[in-house]
Parts: structure tokens; sequence; C-alpha cells
């Protein structure tokens, strides 16, 4: 769930293994084997 | 009623000293740095704006989800996810000199009293910024942040190791989830605040009925937008009745005409914060109409009206 969907505010984060990125701005899509994420 | 021989209306406010073109702040946490805005416009239009929640560690924030929607505002539990004071100062406050050409508001948040003191004392040697914004109000990190702000003890014990460290105006952000706020605010006020920023968020909760679940990973989150904003104006109202120092009013904010109400209320300067999430130019709007607005309503100086409405 995205806040405001340009990377402002930091509220759709995601850990992966080249740090923190943001889903709005970085992604929204990313190569699996860099996220971090438990399913 | 209108301003008589076609005068501009004045909307330059001050706060402790420091003057501000206008009172329009955007709030911390909706803003970043001001990277993200400066792609949309010149950010050097603001009065000024608040910087994102900087702890001494670098953090990711609570997991996600963590931001929710509700009617008229929305809930976030981001948890003070920053990069961390070290490289805020070594990275982010350069980068922010070359891009905006006026002194920040320094929202510092802290788990701890020693936290707060050691935020301060090192953002105390940054010359952009113009005041401290203590963080007493996040209610999205367990023992941090709010559970200060909710115990006027503890609120005056941040504020004044607080201001033991720092020559800058120190202001303390209140948080609404408290029985009485003007408790909290007579005890920064004595303890030394030079200011009071309010209100924080109001903490909320969503529940998702597909599945009878939290929406938020976190469960509870502050709740923002103009469903806050009668909230915001009676406590800002309350405060300025129990302290003398200056108010930066904030809650839900989205309007020329909100900023002109919150004023009347007791406001200083007036912070933006989740309306930016909805449309990213409302800073710039606000800032345009308010000139106007004051015109039409026969206000020739905008610090004219502050607190006004308790001479009713």
């Amino acid at each position: 769930r995205m806040g405001c969907g340009f990377g402002a505010c930091v509220g759709c984060s995601v850990k992966t293994t080249k740090g923190f990125k943001k889903v709005c701005a970085d992604g929204p899509v990313f190569p699996a084997d860099e996220v971090l994420e438990e399913i | 009623m209108s301003l008589t021989d076609g005068k501009k209306a004045d909307i330059s406010v001050e706060l402790s000293g420091l003057r501000l073109d206008n009172p329009i702040i955007p709030a911390s946490g909706t803003f970043g740095f001001g990277e993200e805005f400066k792609e949309l416009y010149d950010i050097n239009v603001l009065g000024s704006f608040s910087f994102k929640g900087t702890t001494r560690e670098k953090r990711f924030g609570n997991p996600t989800p963590r931001i929710a929607e509700c009617t008229g505002g929305m809930l976030n539990s981001v948890g003070l996810a920053n990069p961390g004071i070290d490289d805020v100062i070594a990275h982010e406050l350069p980068e922010l000199k070359k891009i905006f050409k006026k002194p920040v508001v320094a929202n510092i948040s802290g788990f701890s009293i020693d936290e707060y003191v050691y935020n301060c004392e090192r953002i105390d040697k940054e010359d952009q910024v113009g005041i401290i914004e203590v963080n007493i109000s996040c209610p999205n990190v367990h023992d941090g942040g709010m559970a200060f702000g909710t115990s006027a003890k503890a609120a005056a014990e941040v504020t004044r190791a607080v201001k033991a460290v720092t020559t800058k105006p120190v202001y303390m952000k209140l948080s609404p989830n408290v029985t009485d706020i003007t408790e909290i605010a007579k005890a920064c006020e004595e303890a030394g605040a030079d200011g009071l920023s309010l209100i924080n968020t109001l903490m909320g909760m969503r529940i998702d009925i597909k599945t009878g679940r939290h929406i938020l990973a976190n469960k509870t989150g502050g709740m923002s937008g103009p469903c806050i904003f009668p909230l915001a104006v009676r406590m800002v109202y309350q405060v300025y009745d129990a302290v003398k120092i200056p108010i930066i009013g904030m809650g839900g904010v989205s309007t020329a005409r909100d900023v002109i109400e919150l004023m009347y209320a007791g406001a200083a300067a007036v912070q933006v914060g989740a309306a930016n999430l909805v449309d990213p130019y409302v800073c710039p709007k606000i800032i345009e109409e308010l000139p106007k607005l004051c015109e039409e309503l026969g206000i020739e100086k905008l610090t004219d009206i502050i607190g006004r409405a308790h001479n009713n």
C-alpha cells in the first residue's frame, strides 16, 4: 500500500540486497533474488 | 470586504526571530529531505519545511503494509524510517543546501533522553537548521516518540535535556493522544521550550473485512488528513490559551482557508502534511491563494490574526 506514490513518504519500502528501496520510485518490479522479504 | 488602495496582503510570519516569507511548512515525514518535491516545483517558495524524523541509527521502520486509508484521511505506521543522523549530516543536509536556500526545520526523534540529546547536539552545528522540532509524539514506535509526549514529566525532561545542548530554537512536537494536551504544553514551556508544534497524528486502526485481519502490519497507525482538522483547531486553540510561546499548527490542513482558520485559533505558522500526498502541488497552491484570500477577508497582515478567535 502506497502513500504518495512518488518516493517522498517512504511508506512502500522494501528491503533488498542493495539496501532499502521504494516500490513506487525504484520498482514496482524487482529481481526476485534481490528482495529480502519473507513471503 | 477587501483591502483599501489595492494593497497586497502581507503573508510573512515570524518564529523565534526567524522570518518566514509565508506560514507554509510541509510536515515531517511527508516531504523527505526535499529531493522528490524539487522535481515538481521550486521548493524555495515555501516558508520552510520540516525534514523526516531523524534518529541516531538508520531505520527501515515498521514492516509493511504501513499505509492505510480512511474516509477523509489516512493512517501510517511508517515508524521513523530514516537514514540516521550521520547520513543526514554527511549527505542529506549538504544536498539540501544546493536546492533549498532558506532555514530548514530539523525534526529529531529518539528512543531515550540520551538519543534526543545526542541527535540535537549534532544537529545544533548545522548552519541551515533554523529550528529544532523535537518529536515526542510519534505513535508508531515502542518506547520512543509518543511515550515521552504522553507524560508531562517526560516531555519536560526531554525539553530540558535538549535545551541544554543547543542554542537553536527548540519546538516540541506534541501528541494529541492525551487527555489534556495543555498539561504537556505547559510542562514543555516551563522546561524552556521556545515553541510548540501540534498536533501529531491520532492513533487509529483499520481491519480488512474480507479477512478479519489488520490492514497495517503494525496493527495501529497515526491518522492524518482533513478528518482530523477540527481536532487540530481545538487543540491549537486550547494550547494558545495555556502558553505564551509560539505554536506551529498542523493536522489536516489542505487549503488556504484552513491556514487562516488555524491561525485564528492561535497558530503562528502552519504545517501541511498528508495533503502533499494527495496533491503534491498543494503547498504552492496555498501560498498563491493566501494573499487573495486575505484580501477577500480584509486581512492586511497575516500575523494580525494569530489567536484572534480568543477575543470572541
